[in-house]
């Protein structure tokens, strides 16, 4: 294993000043960020007309529990999947490979910084939702539920999970859109469909789903969840499986570590034949 | 300072079953242009990929400055600026910032590297550094790239058909940058246009299917290559009573065209001398002129019998 020297962390610095600029520049984060905006707004808005509210509740952790758990998991897929899904194929599918990978930095360097960068992109967007959750909280209940804090901790290791799991998809397919589309479809698809499959009707933990993990970010406003229960219908047997945060926590380590060790590989060793 | 090197030791490469170089082999140092010549699928690019970690050799050893390219990339590539194929910066980048991102991963320092940044700027008449890479032309995106291979000063230059897609006014800026920077560099320069390495290049390889056919410097190669063929013109339209004086002189007439012909000799100056000894008894001749470079009769008669 290569050792990590000065010379890689200040390259790891400029790799991350520089995607970030990247993205910031990008035409994909001015339209996500006036996307989230428009969104928070409109939630704050239908709170201000207290009829509409579709999320109020009896008390700020229950409002915060309905605002994070409708849809609102789903954009940060979305998310991850616009800043990971072609974090690597942005080099190996196109001509910017010759810029690059022919400078004084390790690519396991350069990973890192990309995924610091994604990372820091969609903690804007994330941070725009919960300052929307914030103010919808104090305008209807003059109160935060302290549980924010670690819902916005199960955020954070949420993203950084998704978005190693998307870079698999820019390791693997040359086309960056190609990354990106499948990505989202995996994360908004697939997964939630086969994850309530075989958690619903087969009665096995959705441990391996991390579009289970992530439900933590609204359980944890929640005190009594039931973790496991099963109900007895008329045609079948309803298994419900809900995970600790304990195990949320454990499930979203394992991708980050698992899928950015495997993107990284990938970037290390990839040669440019194209 | 070690000096500048750019090394290959028996590297072969293979995709698949194809060999894409066999067992090429060179060695240079100190400094100098040396031109790389093929045609297209010969394997120059290729091998300036293996030179710069793109892709890595199915067995060999290439290095730079002594380091081995595939096994110490950061290393070699701190010694080394590149032009691989058609480079292009991230889209939403300005020129500006392509090349600081160049200027900060090579340690420069931050004045010195906007210092060298205005040079280029005018040296290689770079479009505004405020516009964005996505705004630009493909022979403005190239002399950027260019300007980032040259920014951090490094002893060795690899540029794989540097002036490709440019117009000639731009080709001329990269060539005169060229034969400046070969005066304390060692460039390895892949081209098509075998007038650009005959102005350029203090040496040329030759290669062809993977194999290098043959590697010599430029003026033993004019030696050896001389141009076989003189296009005469004359005064007057060449009709058939000159053609049969030429002819009957025991000249030997390629083809005619106008009020010229071009005439096959031995190559030999004697023989050039003596051609126009004997022309200038037949018409009124205004123009007497090599056909093709030395440079090119060399390219054609090695791939030719490189292939044979």
């Amino acid at each position: 294993m290569a050792s990590i020297g000065a010379d890689d962390i200040r390259n790891y610095y400029v790799g991350t000043k520089f995607q970030f600029t990247y993205y910031f520049r990008s035409r994909r984060f001015i339209g996500l960020l006036i996307f989230s905006i428009l969104i928070t707004i409109l939630i704050l808005f239908l709170d201000l007309h207290y009829d509409y509210s579709a999320l109020k509740a009896e008390n700020s952790a229950a409002f915060l529990y309905n605002y994070l758990s409708n849809g609102i998991i789903a954009y940060f897929a979305i998310l991850a999947a616009f800043f990971g899904g072609d974090m690597i194929s942005m080099d190996l599918g196109t001509s910017t490979a010759f810029y690059t990978l022919v400078q004084p930095i390790k690519r396991s360097v350069l990973y890192l910084g990309r995924y610091t960068a994604a990372f820091l992109s969609t903690l804007a967007f994330v941070s725009i939702i919960y300052i929307g959750a914030i103010a919808g909280s104090l305008y209807l209940y003059r109160t935060v539920s302290a549980l924010i804090l670690p819902s916005f901790g199960f955020a954070l290791l949420y993203m950084l999970a998704l978005i190693s799991f998307a870079t698999l998809f820019s390791a693997i397919f040359k086309t960056p859109s190609i990354g990106l589309v499948v990505s989202i479809l995996f994360l908004i698809l697939v997964y939630p469909a086969i994850q309530g499959i075989i958690s619903a009707l087969a009665g096995i933990n959705p441990w391996m789903f991390v579009t289970y993990a992530g439900e933590m970010i609204y359980l944890v406003f929640s005190k009594n969840y039931v973790v496991y229960s099963v109900t007895h219908t008329q045609f079948a047997y309803l298994y419900t499986f809900n995970p600790t945060g304990d195990e949320a926590i454990l499930i979203m380590i394992g991708y980050i570590i698992v899928f950015s060790l495997v993107s990284m590989i990938v970037f290390t060793k990839k040669e440019i034949k194209g | 300072m070690n000096m500048a090197s750019i090394e290959l030791i028996n590297v072969s490469k293979e995709f698949g079953k194809f060999r894409a170089l066999d067992n090429v082999s060179f060695k240079y140092e100190g400094n100098g242009a040396i031109g790389y010549l093929g045609p297209n699928g010969a394997g120059k690019t290729t091998t300036l990929k293996i030179l710069t970690n793109l892709l890595r050799p199915t067995s060999g050893k290439a290095t730079i400055n002594g380091i081995n390219v595939n096994r110490n990339p950061v290393e070699a590539f701190k010694r080394m600026g590149s032009v691989i194929e058609s480079p292009s910066p991230f889209p939403y980048f300005t020129v500006e910032d392509s090349l600081m991102f160049v200027a900060e991963l090579r340690r420069m320092d931050r004045e010195d590297a906007r210092d060298r940044i205005e040079y280029y700027a005018k040296a290689l008449a770079l479009p505004d550094l405020n516009k964005r890479i996505g705004d630009l032309s493909k022979g403005q995106r190239q002399r950027v790239v260019i300007a980032s291979a040259l920014l951090p000063d490094p002893e060795v230059l690899l540029l794989d058909e540097p002036t490709s897609g440019l117009d000639p006014f731009e080709m001329k800026i990269i060539r005169d940058m060229i034969i400046k920077m070969k005066k304390d560099k060692l460039i390895l320069m892949s081209s098509h246009l075998l007038s650009e390495v005959a102005e350029v290049c203090d040496e040329v390889i030759f290669i062809n299917h993977g194999k290098i056919l043959a590697r010599d410097n430029v003026a033993n190669i004019s030696r050896e290559f001389r141009a076989k063929a003189v296009i005469v013109e004359f005064l007057d339209p060449v009709d058939e009573k000159l053609i049969s004086a030429i002819k009957s002189m025991g000249l030997d007439i390629e083809k005619n065209n106008g009020n010229s012909v071009i005439i096959r000799y031995d190559g030999s100056n004697d023989q050039r001398a003596e051609i126009l000894k004997k022309l200038i008894n037949v018409g009124n001749v205004i123009r007497y002129d090599s056909v093709g470079s030395e440079l090119e009769e060399a390219y054609i008669s090695i791939l030719k019998n490189g292939s044979q």
